[in-house]
C-alpha cells in the first residue's frame, strides 16, 4: 500500500500528525472539562455518585499518564533486578 | 420442534474432526468451513434446556445444558473457530485441522455439560487435544514447552478430578455442576483446578511458555479456548467468591508488568491474555449480575480481538521467520494490510470507543464502581493502560515503525487476511452496535449504556495521555535480547534438580545394591562348587594377609602367595577329596565332642564369652596356618 508508505516517510506529514496528537489532548480535555461542568448528566447514567477522586479534573488523563509512567519504570526495575536472564538460561 | 434436530455442537466438531482425512484439496477446505458455520447454526437453535442425558454407571451424564451463559459461549466458540479456521486453510497438514477441531469440540462440551463428569471428561480432551496443537511445530522447544504444558495441565486435571470426588462425597453422590458452596475441601481443589486452566497466577506459566511455542495456526486456537472454558465453569460454580476478584485484578497488572520485559512477541500478547482473563476473573468474583455480564462480554470480545493479534503477529512470524522485537523493524512497508487489521485488534484490546473492548472491559470496571471498591478500579484502569502500551503502542511501534530492520516479506496468503478481515469486522461491529452483544447476555435485567458522554471522554483521556508517557519513554520501552523467569522456574529449574537426584545418588544407590546382591551370589556360587577347598582359599588370604602386617614381605610369604595362586586357579579341582576313612572318622570324632561342648557348656556362658571363645579359636587357627606357612619356607 504505496500510500502509508508515502505518508510515513514523509516528514511534513509526520510533523502534522505530531499537531494533530497535541490538538487531539488539548481537545480532550477541554472535553473533559465540559462534560464534567456543563452537561446536565444523562438519565440512565451513572446509579452511583462515582468516586471522590473522579471528581478532579481530567483525572483520566492524568491518571493514564502516571500509571503508564509507573508501569515502564516500575517494571523494567523488577525485570533487571534478576527476572530477565539470558536467552540460554535454561539449556544451561 | 426445531431442538429435536440439534445435536450435542460438540459432537459436530469432533466427528466432523474424524472425517477430515476422507478430504482433499479445494473439498477439504469447503469442509473445514462448513463444520464450523453447521455448528453456529446448531447452537443458534438449541432451545433453553437439558438435553442428551446418557445413563452411565448409576449417573446421567448431560451433554446439554442450555441457558443464556452457556449459548454465549458457545456462539462465540462457533464464530471464533470459523474466523480461525479460515486463518488456517491453507495448512495441508490434516492433522493440525483434526487436533483443532478436536480442541474446540471439547470446549464446546465442557460449556455445554451439565454435570461434573462430562466436563472432567472434556476437560481431559481439552490438554491432550491443545498439546498436539504444540508439538506440531515440531522443533525442540515447542516438543519441550509441549510437555511442560501436558504435565501441569494433567496435575491440574487429577486435582479437578479429586475435587469431584470429595464433592461427591461431600453431597451424597451429586455430580450437579451448578453454583459450589465455595469451601469444603471438594470445592476447594475443583476451584484450583479451574484456576490452572484459567492461568491465575502463580499456576499461569504453562501459558505464557507454551503459546508461543505453537504453531502459527494452531496458537490461534490456543488463545481462545483453554481459558475462556475456565473462565466459563468459574463463572458457573465460583461467581462471587472475592478471592478471585483479588486474584483477578492482581492477575490484569501481572499480565502487564511481564508484557513489558518481553521480547517474542507472541509471548508478549500470551501475557496479556493473562492480564485480560484477569478482568474476567476479577469480574466472577464481584459477582453481581452487571460483572457477570462483563465477564461473560469480554470474553466473548476477548476471543475475537486476541484471536486478530494472534492472527497478526503469527503472520509476521509466518512471513519473516522472526520472531523477536529485537530482529523486527519496518514491516508497515512491506506487510501494510497486516498492520491495519493487527491495530484494529490492538484497538479492540485497548478498549477505545467503536471497537469491541470499549463495550466489555468498561462494563466490569463500571461493576467495581457499583460495588464501591475503588481499589479494584484504580487497578483495573492501570492495566487498561498498560494493555494500550504493550499491544497497542510498543508492539505495533518495534514490529512495524522503529528502525527498519530491512526485511523481506509481503503480506500473508489471503486466506490469512481473510481470517483476520472476519475478526476485525466483528471486533468493530460489535463496538459500533454493542447491542448485538448485550442481547445475548446471561443476565438481561441489568443495562449498560457505554457510550455515556462522562465515559467516552475519559477513556479518550486515558488512552491519549498514555500515549504522551509512550512517546516520552519510547527509549526504555526497546525490546532487549533476554527471557524473562516466571514461576515455570520452580518446575523447570525443579525438573532439572529431579533429574539430576535420579542421575546421581539414586541410581548410584540402585546400582550399588545390586552390584552388592550380584557379589553375594557370585561368592556363593563360587563357594558351593568346593567347600572345602574354598574356604582353605579364604582362610590362607587372611593368613597371608596377617604375615605381611607382622613380618612384612618375606620368601614364606612370596611362596605361600604363589601357591595360593596356583590353588585359585585350579578350583575348584576336584570336589571330593580322596582322604583315608580314618580321617574322616576323626573329623567326626572332633565335631561331635565340638557339639557336646557346646551343648554343655553354652547354657552356661554369655553371649559375648561365646563370641569371644569363637574368636579365640579364629584367630588360633589363623595362627596355626601362619606358622605353617613360615616353617613351610624354612623347610
Amino acid at each position: 500500500m504505496w500510500f502509508l508508505e508515502r505518508w510515513l516517510d514523509n516528514p511534513a506529514t509526520v510533523r502534522k500528525m505530531v499537531y494533530l496528537l497535541y490538538a487531539s489532548l488539548i481537545i480532550s480535555c477541554l472535553l473533559g472539562f465540559v462534560v464534567q461542568y456543563g452537561m446536565a448528566p444523562p438519565e440512565h447514567a451513572e446509579e452511583h455518585e462515582g468516586f471522590a477522586f473522579e471528581q478532579i479534573p481530567v483525572f483520566s488523563a492524568i491518571y493514564g499518564f502516571i500509571c503508564c509512567v509507573a508501569i515502564i519504570i516500575l517494571s523494567k526495575a523488577f525485570g533487571h533486578a534478576g527476572i530477565m536472564v539470558e536467552e540460554d538460561y535454561y539449556d544451561k | 420442534m426445531i431442538s429435536d434436530i440439534t445435536v450435542p455442537p460438540a459432537a459436530i466438531f469432533i466427528i466432523g474432526a474424524l472425517l477430515i482425512p476422507l478430504f482433499r484439496g479445494r473439498m477439504k477446505q469447503l469442509y473445514l468451513l462448513l463444520i464450523p458455520a453447521v455448528a453456529f447454526l446448531d447452537v443458534l437453535y438449541i432451545q433453553e434446556g437439558t438435553y442428551w442425558i446418557h445413563p452411565f454407571l448409576e449417573y446421567d451424564l448431560i451433554l446439554g445444558r442450555v441457558d443464556l451463559l452457556s449459548k454465549c459461549f458457545g456462539y462465540v466458540f462457533t464464530i471464533a473457530a470459523f474466523c480461525m479456521t479460515l486463518y488456517a486453510l491453507h495448512v495441508k497438514e490434516t492433522g493440525q485441522h483434526v487436533a483443532a477441531f478436536i480442541y474446540v469440540g471439547s470446549a464446546l462440551g465442557v460449556v455445554f455439560a451439565g454435570d461434573l463428569l462430562t466436563l472432567f471428561i472434556f476437560w481431559e480432551f481439552l490438554a491432550w487435544s491443545s498439546v498436539c496443537l504444540v508439538w506440531y511445530r515440531r522443533r525442540k522447544a515447542s516438543i519441550d514447552a509441549g510437555f511442560r504444558y501436558l504435565m501441569v495441565h494433567v496435575a491440574g486435571g487429577v486435582i479437578l478430578l479429586g475435587g469431584i470426588i470429595l464433592y461427591m462425597q461431600e453431597n451424597g453422590g451429586s455430580i450437579a455442576f451448578d453454583a459450589f458452596d465455595y469451601g469444603s475441601p471438594g470445592t476447594i481443589m475443583i476451584l484450583i483446578g479451574f484456576l490452572i486452566n484459567a492461568a491465575v497466577p502463580p499456576l499461569h506459566a504453562w501459558l505464557p511458555d507454551a503459546y508461543p511455542e505453537a504453531t502459527i495456526t494452531g496458537a490461534v486456537f490456543m488463545t481462545a479456548f483453554t481459558t475462556k472454558t475456565a473462565v466459563y465453569v468459574l463463572a458457573r460454580g465460583f461467581a462471587g467468591v472475592e478471592l478471585l476478584m483479588w486474584l483477578g485484578a492482581i492477575m490484569a497488572l501481572y499480565g502487564v508488568v511481564y508484557a513489558v520485559l518481553e521480547n517474542d512477541i507472541r509471548r508478549l500478547l500470551a501475557y496479556h491474555i493473562v492480564s485480560q482473563v484477569g478482568y474476567m476473573v476479577c469480574g466472577i468474583g464481584l459477582g453481581t449480575a452487571m460483572a457477570l455480564n462483563g465477564t461473560t462480554a469480554h470474553a466473548f470480545c476477548h476471543i475475537l480481538y486476541k484471536g486478530l493479534l494472534f492472527m497478526g503477529m503469527g503472520a509476521v512470524i509466518y512471513m519473516t521467520g522472526k520472531n523477536k522485537l529485537t530482529e523486527l523493524g519496518g514491516l508497515y512497508k512491506v506487510m501494510p494490510l497486516t498492520l491495519i487489521l493487527y491495530m484494529i485488534g490492538a484497538f479492540s484490546i485497548s478498549g477505545f470507543p467503536l471497537f469491541n473492548g470499549f463495550i466489555s472491559k468498561s462494563m466490569i470496571i463500571h461493576a467495581a464502581a457499583l460495588d464501591h471498591n475503588a481499589i479494584i478500579f484504580l487497578m483495573l484502569g492501570c492495566a487498561a493502560v498498560g494493555t494500550f502500551l504493550h499491544t497497542g503502542l510498543k508492539l505495533p511501534y518495534f514490529v512495524f515503525f522503529g528502525k527498519d530492520a530491512g526485511i523481506k516479506a509481503k503480506d500473508p496468503p489471503v486466506n490469512m487476511l481473510l481470517g483476520m478481515g472476519a475478526a476485525a469486522f466483528l471486533c468493530t461491529l460489535l463496538g459500533c452496535y454493542p447491542q448485538i452483544l448485550y442481547r445475548i447476555l446471561p443476565f438481561q435485567s441489568v443495562e449498560y449504556h457505554p457510550y455515556a458522554p462522562a465515559h467516552v471522554i475519559g477513556t479518550i483521556q486515558l488512552l491519549l495521555f498514555t500515549y504522551v508517557a509512550f512517546l516520552l519513554l519510547i527509549k526504555k520501552l526497546a525490546g532487549e535480547p533476554t527471557i524473562s523467569l516466571d514461576t515455570d522456574w520452580f518446575y523447570r529449574k525443579g525438573g532439572v534438580l529431579f533429574m539430576w537426584a535420579l542421575h546421581n545418588p539414586l541410581a548410584r544407590g540402585t546400582q550399588w545394591t545390586i552390584d552388592a546382591t550380584l557379589a553375594v551370589k557370585d561368592f556363593a556360587v563360587w563357594f558351593s562348587k568346593n567347600p572345602a577347598e574354598a574356604l582353605g582359599i579364604v582362610v590362607d588370604k587372611v593368613c597371608i594377609k596377617v604375615l605381611r602386617i607382622s613380618e612384612g614381605v618375606t620368601a614364606g610369604e612370596e611362596s605361600a602367595e604363589k601357591v595360593l595362586a596356583s590353588r585359585i586357579q585350579a578350583y575348584p579341582g576336584e570336589p571330593v577329596r580322596r582322604d583315608p576313612i580314618g580321617v574322616s572318622v576323626l573329623l567326626g570324632t572332633i565335631f561331635l565332642f565340638a557339639y557336646l561342648v557346646i551343648y554343655v557348656v553354652a547354657p552356661h556362658l554369655s553371649v559375648y564369652s561365646m563370641i569371644g571363645l569363637l574368636m579365640v579359636a579364629l584367630l588360633a587357627g589363623i595362627g596355626v596356618r601362619v606358622r605353617e606357612m613360615m616353617r613351610g619356607v624354612e623347610g
